[in-house]
């Protein structure tokens, strides 16, 4: 056996490039041969390891020392074509090669943690040459991330979505859309007795935050379509949807969780996920002061 | 109870780059490898209290995750599989019988990892990170598939010598 044919034949493995007649050499070169099978077996792991270290999916012992459920599992979702859409105040947040992650984390009410699919902030990670998470790129005037806002700073992190100008309808809707091709997540793999859970968190500073409802729901399609043309309006009919709301309080130091579940029926393609706050029709239209989103999170979980 | 799940979580959490790399060598394709390792995560999350505190948790999710890679090559059409199943049996036993090594390579990669050139981690950045792929880094470079290839394995084999010499060394 020559070390130079194996060392050709583990690296074009490696690198996804191995041919059929040189899979059947390599399996020929490997079995029996104990040296042969330690030195696959030590690219192997060196090569797994830096997928993990590059794909932005390995925690670090900071991050598990200062929150030992938050980012414990992270997962290069590649092919990950999730992508933010504001439907009538036009923002828009593309992500590119999203490095998507799975997270152990306590949710907010300290119950048992779930395989947590993808975490959506609104954090200015940058993709960069280490496989971080790419940028969302924002580009609207109607709606901005920001840091803080008059002594309301974000529920996870350093940034928070403000909502800030409204549609023109008269239940004057603010609303960001996500929408999630179903098809580029290679570990999408829902089994029976499986459902997507989606949770948001909302605060208001408003003076009559009262007035406000927020709401979170997922709606589910069948077709492909254009991922960033989701409208309110749009003419396919949903083959699942699910919503859950809540009145705004009036407590700015605490943030309101939503959820809500769906499960995917068989061909489903895409899912929006849409964050909204409607007021009432007697208020002016136009900019409000403090309407905030934050930590935006979509998770497999048991169905119930 | 709180602090057997905290711990529970610490230990899975450790371990998941050194669970990813063995399924990866017994599973050679990284999209089949991260179906592996959500279902061995799953499997793990629900069997959570028939790990025995103290034990190697890392042995005992390995072999959790060796049992999924086996389901999947069930699975999976005879024609995409890499190994036969004779090849796979002695890769498997032998992977089993180093388990901890890998687990243990986890931190001195990263050591080396900061001694590399700059331009070699800029490599390795490409590749792996979201999107790499050998093609279009040759292309970008101008350079051929095969080159590149090679360069990769050299930087990894440098990597690979520099852990296990960290390792005899007795230090991370």
């Amino acid at each position: 056996m020559s070390m130079d044919e194996l060392e050709m034949l583990i690296a074009k493995l490696s690198d996804g490039m191995l041919r059929p007649d040189e899979s059947q050499r390599l399996n020929d070169l490997l079995k029996s041969d104990a040296i042969a099978q330690e030195c696959y077996l030590d690219h192997l792991a060196i090569d797994g390891l830096l997928d993990r270290e590059f794909s932005g999916a390995t925690s670090t012992a900071a991050e598990s020392a200062g929150n030992p459920l938050s980012r414990v599992l992270k997962q290069d979702l590649s092919k990950n074509t999730i992508r933010w859409g504001l439907v009538t105040c036009a923002l828009v947040l593309a992500f590119g090669a999203i490095g998507g992650r799975y997270l152990w984390r306590n949710d907010f009410e300290k119950q048992p943690s779930q395989p947590l699919m993808v975490h959506l902030g609104f954090e200015p990670e940058t993709s960069s040459a280490n496989g971080q998470l790419m940028t969302s790129e924002w580009q609207n005037k109607f709606g901005e991330v920001i840091d803080r806002y008059e002594g309301i700073t974000a529920f996870e992190g350093r940034k928070m979505f403000r909502f800030r100008d409204s549609d023109d309808g008269p239940q004057q809707t603010y609303e960001l859309v996500e929408v999630v091709d179903l098809d580029s997540l290679p570990e999408m793999k829902l089994n029976e007795g499986m459902e997507l859970e989606a949770s948001a968190f909302f605060n208001a500073i408003e003076p009559d935050s009262e007035s406000f409802v927020f709401e979170l729901s997922m709606l589910v399609y069948h077709e492909d379509g254009t991922l960033l043309q989701h409208t309110s309006s749009t003419d396919q009919q949903p083959v699942a949807t699910s919503v859950s709301k809540v009145q705004a309080d009036n407590d700015l130091r605490t943030w309101q969780k939503l959820k809500t579940r769906t499960a995917l029926p068989a061909g489903s393609r895409r899912l929006v996920i849409r964050l909204s706050v409607s007021k009432g029709a007697e208020e002016q239209s136009g900019e409000i002061a403090g309407i905030f989103a934050d930590d935006v999170s979509l998770r497999l979980v048991h169905a119930m | 109870m709180e602090d057997e799940r905290d711990e529970f979580v610490q230990l899975l959490t450790a371990s998941q780059p050194a669970i990813y790399a063995c399924i990866l060598s017994l599973v050679p394709n990284r999209a089949l490898a991260q179906d592996v390792l959500q279902e061995t995560n799953l499997t793990l999350w629900r069997k959570a209290n028939q790990f025995i505190p103290g034990s190697s948790f890392f042995a005992w999710a390995s072999r959790i995750a060796r049992y999924h890679v086996l389901e999947l090559r069930r699975k999976q059409r005879r024609d995409l599989l890499i190994f036969d199943e004779e090849l796979f049996d002695e890769l498997a036993a032998r992977q089993a019988a180093r388990v901890e090594d890998v687990h243990q390579f986890t931190e001195p990669l990263r050591r080396c990892l900061d001694r590399l050139p700059k331009q070699h981690r800029e490599l390795l950045a490409e590749r792996y990170g979201p999107g790499g792929a050998v093609s279009k880094i040759a292309q970008a470079r101008g350079q051929t598939v095969g080159a590149i290839s090679q360069m990769l394995y050299r930087i990894r084999e440098a990597l690979l010598n520099c852990v296990a010499q960290r390792l005899q060394e007795g230090g991370s």
